[in-house]
């Protein structure tokens, strides 16, 4: 009927159906890898973690007099249950070498279907290029930046890193290398501040001062996939700030490596898994802001965006109250 | 590369742990032989059960020089090289210090200095079995990455010559694999069927 609003009447698979998908699709990643592909000892693991939450990381999970004569030596000199995750970290180094080339091009070419489907891109038509409102604080675009820089560069030095039987090796890739570890330490504040600023979902729970509020969190409100990907952003950023700064940290010497080499085994691994998984969802968080739409990168440098623009690709910024006055 | 001269089918270190008297004999001569930093112990010496009566034992590791090197699987650069008779050497200058060989070794052996800006790791450094490196054999440059090549000079290795107790063995795989089964059938205790490591280093 004209001029009455229709209510709309979701069904719950609709109203979650971004949600539904990507997690029958991470689970059903989760059982192939966990329990199809992975040749680690997926009992000790559990066991281990266990162990790990209590306090003990040198990788024993039975009492120590209960080893025979043999094994205690193993334990003593080299760490115990070399076959539990060593293989595993053997195996993923090889393959990630081998198929995550072949996993981006499926990427690739997802991203590409979609943005075929989508009938291409979706762009703003600015008639009043100087009708901008200031949308990002100045706190908000060097921390905007700075994770954007950092992520690039931890991306890049990490392929070097992992597809070193392309660079060779050398003076450069040794750099990049010592470079990773050190920018990736840096990456940690900038990583907790970012997972800070962009949770927009706080709007649900408590809004405090608008001035204040909105210098340091970001505007707007999230889309489905937005959301995702921010909560990927934030959960594997954990995985890999954690397990980044262990790595670099902790470097045992001969005398302790026995008590923490298993450890760093599963760290190692949980690193790999972490940079993987990011990728994606880092993938997607491109494609969705600068690829499906056209995104207007000069707002970034100077916090101010086209009203127009806003109206047309991101309404959810504009919605803010201070912005319609 | 390296001309050394291959004059063992197959190179291998044993150390028996009834002999081993935790000296330490080997681990400081190789540290003074090829002066190595502080932080590098291309050599260990530990004891297991310390001060149980009946139940100590010593044991003097380093790399095994694996058959199938775990860490030459890992290295993303493929600095590491095998020679000919089973020594497992690596390219200094190719490798990044990624620490993979380290993650992948059975025996702890590759071992990295924190000697970069804010505690990096520097390149890997590990045993050598006295055999230097990659670089032009008994020059300036393999001296000073690798430490002594005494192999091509035709000698032991420094650790097992300097072993008082005979503990530690090296040299090719049969003549080794006598001495040990000599030594288990005169001790009386059964036999085994190789000394320990040997399984996880050169299959079984």
């Amino acid at each position: 009927m004209v001029g009455i609003k229709r209510m709309e009447n979701k069904s719950f698979v609709s109203e979650y159906k971004v949600y539904l998908i990507i997690g029958f699709l991470f689970a059903l990643l989760t059982y192939w890898y966990f329990w199809l592909a992975t040749i680690a000892d997926i009992g000790y693991v559990y066991q281990f973690l266990l162990q790990i939450a209590q306090g003990n990381i040198t990788g024993l999970v039975v009492p120590y007099e209960s080893l025979t004569h043999h094994e205690q030596m193993e334990a003593t000199l080299f760490g115990s249950n070399y076959n539990a995750i060593a293989p595993e970290v053997i195996r993923a180094f090889e393959e990630r070498q081998h198929l995550l080339p072949i996993v981006f091009a499926v990427e690739l070419v997802l991203f590409a279907t979609m943005f075929i489907i989508a009938k291409g891109r979706k762009q703003a038509t600015i008639t009043r290029e100087e009708d901008k409102v200031q949308v990002y604080s100045l706190f908000q675009r060097i921390v905007l930046m700075l994770n954007i820089i950092i992520m690039i560069y931890l991306f890049i030095t990490g392929f070097s890193i992992t597809f070193g039987n392309w660079t060779g090796g050398g003076e450069i890739a040794r750099f990049m290398r010592s470079t990773h570890e050190i920018v990736g330490v840096g990456w940690i504040p900038v990583w907790l501040i970012m997972t800070i600023i962009a949770f927009k979902d706080h709007k649900h729970f408590s809004r405090p001062s608008m001035k204040v509020w909105n210098k340091i969190f970001l505007r707007g409100s999230y889309k489905p996939m937005n959301r995702i990907n921010y909560y990927a952003y934030v959960a594997f950023g954990f995985l890999l700030v954690l397990s980044g700064f262990i790595i670099w940290w902790m470097s045992p010497d001969a005398a302790t490596h026995a008590e923490t080499i298993q450890f760093k085994r599963f760290i190692l691994f949980i690193h790999f898994m972490g940079s993987a998984i990011i990728s994606f969802f880092t993938f997607e968080t491109i494609y969705s802001y600068f690829v499906s739409v056209k995104g207007y990168i000069p707002g970034i440098i100077t916090g101010k965006l086209p009203v127009e623009y806003l109206e047309q690709l991101r309404p959810d910024v504009l919605e803010e109250e201070d912005l319609r006055k | 590369m390296s001309n050394n001269n291959v004059d063992y089918a197959r190179m291998k270190f044993y150390c028996d742990e009834q002999r081993c008297i935790h000296c330490d004999g080997c681990s400081v001569a190789c540290a003074e032989a090829h002066e190595l930093p502080v932080e590098i112990s291309r050599r260990k010496v530990v004891t297991v059960n310390e001060g149980k009566q009946g139940m100590e034992f010593s044991l003097s590791v380093a790399c095994m020089h694996c058959t199938d090197a775990p860490c030459e699987e890992v290295c993303p650069v493929d600095c590491f090289y095998i020679r000919d008779d089973g020594i497992v050497l690596h390219d200094k200058d190719k490798c990044i210090g990624c620490s993979y060989c380290l993650y992948a070794c059975p025996f702890g052996a590759p071992q990295f200095p924190s000697d970069g800006a804010f505690g990096t790791k520097g390149v890997m450094d590990k045993c050598t079995m006295c055999a230097g490196g990659p670089e032009e054999t008994n020059s300036h440059k393999e001296r000073e990455l690798y430490g002594q090549n005494r192999i091509a000079e035709g000698k032991v290795p420094v650790c097992a010559a300097m072993c008082s107790t005979k503990a530690l063995l090296v040299g090719d795989a049969e003549s080794v694999s006598n001495v040990y089964r000599e030594r288990v059938l005169s001790s009386g205790h059964g036999v085994q069927s190789a000394p320990y490591g040997w399984d996880k280093a050169y299959g079984k």
